[in-house]
Parts: C-alpha cells; structure tokens; sequence
C-alpha cells in the first residue's frame, strides 16, 4: 500500500463521501419518484467510482489489486454515463423515451466496454510512475473508442437537457439551467482530465475527475433545503 | 409489454392561458379550442393519457351549477380514470376546490386543482401584466403546474387539493395570495401536503376523514354574503333579506356586530352565519365559525343551505369539523 494521506487520497475520500451521502439523503425522499431513483442511483455511482480510483492509488503497489480497482473505475464511469442519461429523460419531468437507435447507442458500446473491462482487450498493461501515479497502457484504440462513446453520450443527454431548458416555464427553468451547467461541468472536466489527458500520457491529475461532483451535489442539496414550506400534511 | 399509464381526466373551466413555442397566448374558450391547446402541451401527453372536458370558458365565472356539474362528471367518470385535474381560473380556485371538497365527500381518487398565472380576460385591459408575467416567470406557469399536479397523482391524496408553483396544499386550507411572486396560495396554518424543490415531494399517510352522511350534492347559490365593516350601516330591508335562502357575514378577525346590526339581524329568519366573529349572540338561527378560510365557511354554508332543513341540524352540522376543514387548536 502507498501513504494514505495524501492530498489526492484525501479529496477522492471527500468526493467519494459527499456523493454517498446525497444517494442516501435522495434515496430517503422515497423511489416512487423517478427523479430520486436515478439520481440516488447517480450518485451512488459517482461515489463507487471515487471510491474505486481511490483504492487504485491506496493499492498502487499491488499489480492485482491496482488492476482491479483501476478498471473498475471505468466501470463506474460507463455507469454513471448511462444513468445521467436516464437520470435527464425523467427531469424534471419525464421527456420521450430514449429511440431504438438511442438505446443501441448507448448500450451496446456500454455492454461491449463492461465485458472487456476485466480484461486486456481494454487495459493491457499498467506502469508505476512514482508513489503517488501509475499509467494504464490500453490495447489499441480502446482509449479513443471510449472518448469517443464518452463524448456521444454526454452529448446526447446535455441536448436533450438543452431542448427541455428550452420549452421550460417556471420552476423547471432554473433547476434545468443549474442541473445543466454542473452536469456539463462534471463531463467536461472529467473527459479533459481523466480521458484526453490521459490520452497525451498524463496521468498525474486524475483524482481530480471526480471533483465537480461536489458542485452538482451542492446544486441538488440547494434544491431540496432551500424550500422553506413544511411539508407536514 | 405494453407499460401502465395514468388515464386522467381533465376538466377546463378558465384559467388556460399559456404560450405556445412561437409565444401566441392560447386559452380555452370552446371545447373547439381543446386539441390546438393541448398540441402545444405535448409533454403531458408523454406523461399520460389526458381526457379533456371543457366545462367553462375564460369568460365564465364560476358558480354553484358550475361546481355540482363539475362534481357529476367526475362521478360519473370515476370507474374508467385514474385521477383528475381541474384547470381553473386562480381567483375562484379556492372557492371550486372547496366545492369539490364538499360535493365529492369521501371521493377515493385524486382531484387535484390548478391555474394558470393568468386568468380569466380582466387582465387584457392590462397588457403590461401580461410582459410583466412572462418576464417573472419565463412563461405563464400552466406548464409546470400541470406537470407537477400529473406528478402528484402518483400519491395518495385524502382530498381535493392545489398544485401551483412549488406548493401542494389542501384545498381547505388554501388562501389566494394574488400580489405573491411565485405561490399565489398560502396554507391557513403554513402546513402543506407536498412541494416541488427536487421534483415533486409529497407527504405519506396524510391524515383523512370519512364523514357518515347522506349524498350531499347540491350547493345553495340563493346565498347573501355581506362583507361587514364596523361603522357603516347596513341599508337594506328585511324583505330583500328574504329573497335569499341563507345569509354569511363576513368580518374582521375577533370582531362583534353592532348593536343595531344585531336588531336588525334579529328579524331575520334565515339561518345567518357569521365568519370571524366572537361568539357572544345568542339567536337560534345564527351561527358563528373561525379558524377556516372565508372559502370554506362560504362554500360549506352553501353546501350544508342546500342539502340541511332544520337550522338545529344546520348549526350542529356547521360547527362539526366534519373533514378537516376547521383548525383544531
């Protein structure tokens, strides 16, 4: 095992705590409405991949176990794509289904990356570079195939956001407009850190991917605490 | 596998207004209007099967042949829906939920009410109100109230209620604020059903009330509703008094009628309620209520006017919390 406490350690446990703790306080508010379930769900997924990038560098000097939790983050990641996804056709309210198309879009490039995750069809090698970073040498394109698949999704699920800001009215337009700027932040900041970074053999800010996490939290707990009628029946 | 949607029927009856994608105003004036409305409503249809009935126009004002036919169509459509929505103009959305409230005692299916920030036609003598609106809300607020009142039907509601803005109230508790920004209903006693802060959020096991009395469905309109105010005389004969079938005083909170007001109301024969007042008088057909909107005591005096014969029954049945509808301190 590397030190524990370091900065990077530290944040990954901060960001990794914060998101579990929203997936339990929106899971408490009940499941019969969809927006809690996916965003639980969301979170609890922003949670399991903070926590896994964070095992991968507690377990950097164990080639198993760094392999293991390394991958599993992309796991989490291809997840937390496709429940966004979700998670925006039912917010505020729920829009069309997702097409035929979209749902081959989507799931099959996702269902392909979690049956080779574990195994060297995705990530081939890995390399300690000091105490603190390690690289992942993928097999072929199977970087660019993921930023790629990364990329289709977001822009698929900030579109749709987009066109329901759009018709909007009321309430619904400065949660759509917040929800949106935070989301857009999470998958810009994560695709340039943790991808295209990566992509130029820079690995040495990754732990920060999870970070604007933080924001779209804050964003929903504002959601929930700032309205100030009890709700007491 | 063909998924469960909600069937709901939806009644019109004012308070339609909204904009279109190309920002024209549309409104219900015909049931003609209905489908152009609703086209430019396509997410609700997303959401669930909607049955429009048109009951009313912008120009009609409410009354109590408007509610009982109101009251009729949900019963009668009862067996094929899931739930009902009533759009309906804000400034009488109290007095049509509490008429409802009364009418469908012991109804087991949701009815929730809700409005457009725009209403009725007084406002086009106005067209600065109408920018004013738009700007506030990005619109005129019909959109987002619907929504959330088809989200709100998901959970089981004991009475009619409000949906509007980010508030979920009971429809006796529920006071018309109009020079409010968002919420144009405030609870009576600050307690509300549900809100909409993280998509709609609504209280389990609200408490409910199943009253023992016969079908109660028709509402008195022959009613005089006298706003008093301390100090002004009441000039009116006893035989204008007697062309009504009941009567309603309205007044300050804690106040007490005049002595010559009390004479002249001792010639009365009707039974006479008085809302807000002390209860100090003593006469067998006069009957005092608080702690409950002037829309509820007006609408359950209709109701109990309508449906009760003896003043002894009357009073009993009026100063009994039969549904919710009074405050318990």
């Amino acid at each position: 095992m590397s030190e524990i406490f370091t900065l990077q350690n530290l944040t990954l446990l901060i960001a990794s705590l914060v998101n579990l703790l929203m997936s339990v306080l929106v899971l408490n508010r009940g499941l019969k409405n969809k927006i809690n379930l996916y965003f639980s769900l969301l979170t609890f997924l922003a949670f399991m991949w903070a926590l896994t990038q964070l095992l991968s560098f507690i377990f950097i000097n164990n080639l198993i176990w760094l392999s293991f939790w390394d991958r599993s983050t992309y796991l989490f990641a291809t997840a937390i794509l496709v429940c966004l996804l979700y998670f925006i056709v039912h917010f505020p309210y729920k829009s069309k289904n997702l097409s035929i198309f979209e749902k081959i879009l989507v799931w099959v490039p996702a269902v392909s990356f979690v049956a080779v995750i574990y195994t060297g069809f995705f990530i081939s090698d890995f390399s300690i570079l000091d105490k603190q970073q390690y690289r992942s040498h993928f097999y072929g394109h199977a970087l660019i195939l993921y930023m790629v698949y990364f990329i289709a999704i977001s822009i698929i699920s900030l579109y749709r956001l987009l066109k329901k800001y759009r018709i909007a009215d009321s309430i619904f337009r400065p949660q759509i407009k917040w929800l949106g700027i935070s989301f857009t932040m999470c998958l810009v900041f994560g695709f340039y850190i943790d991808l295209w970074l990566s992509y130029f053999d820079n690995y040495y800010f990754i732990w920060m991917g999870p970070l604007p996490t933080l924001l779209m939290n804050i964003v929903v707990f504002y959601f929930i605490t700032s309205a100030k009628d009890k709700i007491n029946g | 596998m063909a998924r469960f949607r909600k069937k709901i029927l939806l009644l019109l009856a004012g308070g339609t207004w909204l904009l279109d994608k190309n920002q024209r105003l549309l409104s219900i004036q015909e049931a003609g209007d209905i489908p152009a409305w609703l086209n430019s409503l396509p997410e609700l249809s997303i959401m669930a099967d909607l049955e429009p009935v048109f009951i009313s126009s912008e120009e009609d004002v409410l009354n109590a042949a408007i509610w009982e036919k109101m009251a009729k169509v949900i019963l009668v459509k009862q067996a094929e829906v899931d739930g009902f929505i009533i759009v309906s103009r804000h400034e009488q959305l109290t007095y049509t939920a509490s008429a409802l409230t009364f009418l469908l005692a012991n109804f087991s299916k949701n009815i929730i009410l809700t409005s457009s920030y725009l209403s009725g036609l007084e406002w086009q003598q106005d067209r600065e109100y109408l920018v004013k609106v738009k700007t506030k809300h990005s619109g005129l607020g019909l959109k987002a109230n619907l929504i959330n009142a088809i989200q709100a039907l998901d959970y089981k509601l004991p009475q009619p209620a409000i949906m509007f803005g980010t508030r979920l109230l009971a429809a006796l508790r529920a006071n018309f604020e109009p020079n409010s920004d968002l919420n144009l209903f405030s609870s009576l006693d600050n307690n509300y059903w549900g809100r909409v802060d993280f998509g709609v959020n609504v209280k389990t096991n609200l408490p409910s009330y199943k009253i023992n009395l016969p079908n109660y469905n028709k509402l008195q309109a022959e009613i005089l509703i006298l706003n008093n105010v301390s100090g002004l005389p009441w000039l009116f004969s006893k035989e204008e008094v007697k062309r009504y079938k009941v009567i309603i005083i309205k007044g300050e909170i804690g106040s007490i009628l005049e002595p010559s007001k009390l004479k002249q109301i001792k010639d009365w024969t009707r039974p006479i309620v008085l809302y807000n007042f002390i209860n100090y008088h003593h006469q067998a057909n006069v009957f005092f209520i608080n702690n409950c909107t002037w829309s509820t005591a007006l609408i359950k005096t209709m109701w109990l006017a309508a449906n009760v014969k003896s003043n002894l029954e009357f009073g009993r049945l009026l100063n009994k919390n039969l549904i919710g509808e009074y405050l318990l301190y």
